[in-house]
């Protein structure tokens, strides 16, 4: 059995945080660098209380009532993130009772960052193949800017929050996920890190105090640390080498692809990953500048608006690929059915 | 590369006139020299000298002789 994203949402935090009001928090001259580097003007960020599941509620319940999709319907659901409700209870479960969904509906979280959607879509996708599901939502949801310290000029520059629901049922052979190829490398895993979060290094007073590093950045150990270096090598040589690979493991090119889709972390790297593909202009798509880099709710949000804006087209192939945190990354493969219905997605931003 | 584009890129990275891109200049002494700009280094040695440059050797670039010196080492300077 195939499986297919048969229907896609996403949902934006409505506070939405200027370069203009971040010169008054860095500087002029600090923060021109990073907005060249990364080509942001504005974020979407949660406000006080909001949080990633709010968001992902917000989208799931939205798109059910735009497809005339019951509660009863779905079966399985599936939130990736790494900003949930709670230490426990999975996430997934508070959602489940948001939307109202069957005690015959399976909910888990997947624990991912950047690369969390072709993860998230692969698991989904598998348990629907096996015949035991029939509609499955995942939701790519991430309030990221809340793990950031507010005067770590690298990253509030860089970051925003969103959250994605996407809808995977069966669908006819041929088409759909064709394949989603998964990797990680975990001798990165402080490369982008909080420190103190969880059992290995317990909060405490000494891990709320801030530290200042050579750059004058500041944060402490319990906000969202990156080897900046260390993630931009990662990304520049491991990325393009596991989208060839994946390719080559499945007789593929560029060429095959209508759309390639990356996750968008910044503008130039987004763009060197895409040279050194030698991906052409017209098949190159970018969603950041207005909603800045949303972790794992990136490439979903990409694939999201691709289609919102009618970039995709039945019977299209898209190539999507996200990494990150981790190190983790997945390549995707799809291609759209013949009979794929539009987007429909009107209002996006976030409504209690 | 011409050792001329290589100044003139130093100087564009550095927002410095190229006479001050001088082997022995410190990249610390370089108000912009901060994280970030180091990041836009990594990123334009690989995009526009071909240069691979790694986190540790990233971290060991001190002044611009070194930075110099790496070009060299991997792709040589033009006459």
């Amino acid at each position: 059995m195939a499986t297919a994203i048969t229907g896609m949402n996403y949902c934006l935090p409505t506070d939405v945080l200027t370069n203009e009001e971040l010169v008054g928090r860095f500087g002029e001259k600090a923060l021109a660098s990073i907005v060249k580097m990364a080509g942001i003007k504005e974020r979407r960020v949660v406000h006080e209380g909001i949080t990633a599941s709010d968001l992902g509620t917000c989208a799931a319940k939205r798109f059910l009532e735009a497809r005339g999709i019951g509660p009863s319907e779905i079966d399985l659901l599936v939130f990736a993130s790494q900003t949930g409700d709670y230490q426990l209870p999975a996430t997934a479960c508070v959602i489940h009772q948001r939307l109202g969904l069957s005690q015959n509906c399976a909910a888990f979280d997947i624990s991912l960052g950047c690369s969390a959607f072709p993860y998230a879509a692969r698991v989904a996708s598998t348990m629907v193949e096996s015949g035991g599901f029939r509609k499955a939502l995942v939701i790519n949801a991430e309030a990221i800017t809340t793990l950031i310290h507010p005067q770590d000029r690298g990253l509030v520059p860089l970051h925003g929050d969103a959250a994605v629901v996407s809808l995977i049922e069966p669908c006819a052979e041929g088409v759909g996920i064709l394949w989603a190829e998964l990797g990680t490398d975990g001798t990165g895993f402080e490369h982008l890190i909080i420190p103190a979060s969880g059992a290995r290094n317990p909060r405490s007073p000494q891990t709320r105090q801030e530290i200042i590093d050579e750059s004058g950045i500041i944060r402490t150990q319990e906000h969202l640390f990156m080897n900046g270096p260390a993630v931009f090598h990662f990304s520049l040589h491991k990325v393009p080498e596991a989208i060839k690979a994946g390719l080559a493991k499945h007789e593929m090119s560029i060429e095959d692809f209508d759309l390639v889709l990356l996750h968008q972390a910044n503008r130039t790297m987004v763009d060197m990953i895409y040279k050194a593909l030698k991906v052409p202009m017209e098949k190159r798509f970018y969603f950041m500048e207005n909603v800045g880099n949303t972790s794992g709710a990136s490439s979903p949000l990409l694939l999201a608006e691709a289609w919102r804006q009618g970039l995709i087209k039945p019977g299209s192939m898209t190539l999507l690929t996200a990494f990150g945190v981790g190190l983790s990354w997945g390549v995707m493969a799809i291609r759209w059915p013949a009979d794929l219905e539009p987007s429909r997605m009107e209002q996006v931003d976030y409504a209690q | 590369m011409k050792k001329r584009d290589f100044v003139l890129m130093m100087a564009d990275i550095l927002e410095v006139d190229p006479t001050e891109i001088l082997p022995g200049a410190s990249m610390f002494d370089f108000p912009v020299y901060d994280s970030v700009c180091a990041l836009t280094l990594m990123a334009r040695l690989e995009d526009e000298a071909k240069v691979e440059c790694s986190p540790d050797e990233l971290a060991s670039l001190k002044t611009i002789g070194d930075v110099e010196a790496l070009v060299a080492k991997q792709i040589g300077f033009e006459d």
